[in-house]
């Protein structure tokens, strides 16, 4: 008992004093540290974030035109804007193509990578991670010569292994462009999945392991068993992340389409042209800045939502 | 001591005043300069080094004005201009203004006006071809382009002598007459080869040639479109692509970089800026063998299509416009710019005063010595080839198009994909009529 009063006052004597209402230089010198941290987090986000929604009450055409104050008009017509609905369908469509498959994927790499008799580990989590790293210019140049109508590497494939018949047209269709897209994505993020993935497994006690293959379990039932329901948490957050990456597609599609002289906003069909990618063209092509704060604020209550459903989904029993 | 502050204050403030009122009175400047007296340096965004190797004489005249190049992609380039000008941040001092978003930039009311004091640009001495490109649509010039970027269709002389029989342009020119010359000699190309030529290296390509030869209207003149030429030229597309002679590459991309030096197709649209921005780097082995021929479109006329336009910014300092002005004016306004242009780019200068320079007649090695500033010149000056008045929705209607005109080459028809135009821009412009 007396060491915690001891405990206690050598606390009081430490914390910050406040001596006839005048902080001491030991008292400041916390605030003064976090200080800058809130200063950037203030000066650039919350005053962005505010500034962005005072402008989507606006009609505004960027640089020193006016401002027209319109209240909610910019939201209320742009929920009905067919063009709007496309983009967040495409988003959605986005998902579907690319959460599972890159969700997979990551989760075969993180196994192989962590798996105790695989060779060359660190070699091959290098090689993993490159694409996340690559610069998009390259990456477009690199793409469009694989996914090329005529004599593109991937169609030359797919004729080989006898899948098509005909070229496909990567950069003229809905759906070869929307797949195209998807698989980009895929191909840079899942080496970043990976590694959240390889993350989780490397906390996962080995010691449960060696228990159940004592008691005879295969490698697929002490992964089904052991691995899988320890990484949920994990997999939550891989899988919120990856959603929200979807929403905010807009470098890959926009490399592949308008990389060179002749842009082709938004693919075939505006198959591909995604939330970002709308906001983009709104602000800096139409010039309705607007219009394009209105949207970016949609998306953002769509997200929170999204992002709410599926947590309380995936996350269902997961509490106790 | 305290009177002494006080007029040093006032002295102070009313020296700011003076200032103030000075930037706004331009003063008279005395023209031209002599090139040693003016010195500082200026600031200018653009794409790659078109310009920056087409003024490389700029400084034998003025040499002590550093001309700073920073290089911003097309692509980003009015993204850039607008982010600064919301953040207010300062512009350099010459900005460049491609031809495919000027309507939309001249709308913004941040430019010098060229033809004011004390710029005083010569409208006289502008191209013909240039001059409509030039002007906003309120009726202002607040940019000048230092490029006369019309254009012809660019052969490979090699395949021409294959299949044809001819090489030499004027001969290529009599066979190659009209739109339906152009379709019949498609088909037997196709025939002759079996398939493995092409006239155009795809639709997209084949799109541009017809657009730049048909469109010659402005696209929306006070919200309603005018928008019939473009149903003519999507029939054109539609009529070579059931030739079988237009093949399946992408304009600018790899594989159409590549095609330039691969000899297996025809024709190219050919603007002035071509040879040296697309030929030149994409086939070395070209110069060799000069194995390109330049001639005019069908009916001897030709197109207007891209360059870039100097402009400057309002809200600089007097000394900055001064300097801008006298690499805009030695770029856009005098013979000795006009024929840096011409030598070190082959390019055609909008400054027609100079189609009188002996360097016009430039042998060019690529096109196996013809003279194609000359040849340009030529189809500038013919009464069939007119430029289209810019307007603010140039970009958007092009970028439409870019995006259904794919629809041709899966063997839609131009009728369906016109329409197919129509509901799209109308879906991102509804302010639009028909």
């Amino acid at each position: 008992m007396s060491s915690l009063v001891n405990t206690k006052l050598e606390a009081q004597r430490n914390r910050p004093m406040l001596r006839r209402g005048r902080m001491t230089g030991k008292a400041i010198a916390p605030y003064l540290f976090v200080f800058p941290w809130f200063a950037i987090y203030f000066g650039f986000t919350m005053f962005s974030i505010i500034y962005s929604f005072f402008i989507s009450l606006t009609e505004w055409r960027g640089g020193a035109a006016e401002k027209i104050f319109v209240g909610l008009n910019n939201y209320v017509r742009l929920v009905q804007d067919p063009l709007v609905h496309q983009t967040f369908l495409n988003t959605i469509l986005f998902m579907l193509c690319i959460i599972p498959i890159q969700l997979i994927l990551a989760m075969f790499l993180a196994l192989a990578l962590t798996n105790r008799r695989m060779i060359m580990k660190d070699t091959f989590r290098l090689f993993n991670f490159l694409p996340y790293l690559m610069s998009p210019v390259a990456m477009g140049l690199f793409f469009a010569i694989l996914f090329e109508w005529d004599n593109g590497v991937i169609n030359q494939f797919l004729k080989a292994l006898g899948l098509i018949k005909y070229d496909i047209y990567w950069l003229g269709e809905a759906w070869p462009a929307r797949w195209m897209v998807s698989m980009i994505t895929i191909w840079k993020y899942t080496g970043y999945d990976a590694i959240q993935l390889m993350a989780g497994i490397n906390t996962v006690n080995p010691e449960i392991g060696e228990a159940a293959e004592i008691d005879g379990a295969s490698y697929f039932k002490k992964l089904w068993y052991i691995v899988l329901p320890q990484l949920k948490s994990v997999m939550i957050f891989v899988v919120l992340t990856t959603m929200i990456g979807c929403f905010q597609i807009y470098e890959e599609p926009v490399m592949i389409f308008t990389g060179t002289l002749r842009k082709i906003v938004g693919g075939p069909d505006n198959s591909v042209y995604s939330v970002v990618w709308h906001i983009m063209e709104t602000a800096f092509q139409y010039q309705r800045f607007g219009d394009a704060a209105s949207i970016s604020f949609l998306m953002f209550i769509f997200i929170a939502a999204y992002s709410l459903i599926t947590y309380r989904v995936m996350n269902r029993g997961g509490d106790e | 001591m305290k009177r002494i502050c006080a007029l040093l204050l006032c002295l102070l403030m009313l020296m700011s005043g003076v200032t103030a009122l000075a930037e706004d009175f331009h003063p008279e400047w005395t023209w031209p300069e002599e090139g040693t007296e003016l010195s500082g340096e200026i600031i200018t965004w653009c794409e790659g080094d078109y310009l920056e190797k087409g003024a490389a004489d700029f400084n034998k005249y003025y040499p002590n004005i550093k001309v700073t190049y920073v290089n911003i992609p097309w692509s980003e380039y009015w993204k850039k201009v607008l982010m600064t000008l919301s953040a207010g941040e300062e512009l350099p001092d010459i900005m460049q203004f491609e031809q495919g978003y000027r309507g939309a930039q001249l709308a913004v009311d941040e430019w010098e006006e060229l033809t004011r004091e004390p710029y005083n640009l010569d409208v006289e001495a502008i191209a013909d071809t240039v001059l409509p490109i030039c002007v906003g649509e309120d009726g202002r010039i607040c940019t000048i382009q230092f490029d006369n970027c019309v254009g012809g269709i660019a052969y490979d002389r090699y395949l021409m002598k294959e299949y044809f029989g001819i090489s030499e342009p004027e001969e290529v020119e009599a066979v190659f007459a009209t739109w339906e010359d152009y379709y019949e000699k498609a088909r037997e190309l196709h025939e002759k080869s079996n398939g493995t030529i092409t006239m155009w290296t795809g639709v997209s390509e084949c799109f541009r040639a017809a657009e730049a030869m048909t469109i010659k209207e402005k696209l929306v003149i006070d919200n309603k479109l005018n928008t019939e030429q473009i149903h003519e030229c999507l029939r054109i597309v539609q009529n070579f692509v059931e030739t079988g002679a237009v093949g399946k590459i992408e304009q600018y991309s790899p594989a159409w970089n590549a095609s330039w030096s691969t000899g297996r197709n025809l024709f190219y649209p050919c603007a002035s800026y071509v040879p040296s921005y697309n030929i030149a780097p994409n086939d070395p082995e070209g110069v060799k063998i000069g194995r390109w021929g330049l001639i005019a479109g069908p009916n001897g006329g030709g197109f207007v299509q891209g360059g870039t336009g100097l402009a400057i910014p309002k809200g600089k300092s007097e000394e900055q416009k001064k300097l801008a002005w006298t690499f805009i004016r030695f770029m856009c306004q005098s013979n000795e710019g006009a024929t840096s242009w011409m030598i070190n780019n082959n390019g055609v200068p909008s400054y027609k005063p100079a189609y009188d320079l002996p360097a016009v007649e430039v042998e060019s090695p690529l096109f196996g010595g013809q003279q194609i500033v000359k040849k340009f010149v030529e189809i500038a000056e013919n009464p069939n080839t007119a430029a289209r008045p810019i307007c603010y929705y140039d970009a958007v209607v092009f970028e439409v198009l870019n995006q259904v005109v794919v629809d041709l080459a899966k063997g839609k028809g131009a009728d369906e994909t016109y329409q197919k135009f129509l509901d799209e821009l109308m879906l991102k412009y509804p302010e639009l009529t028909l």
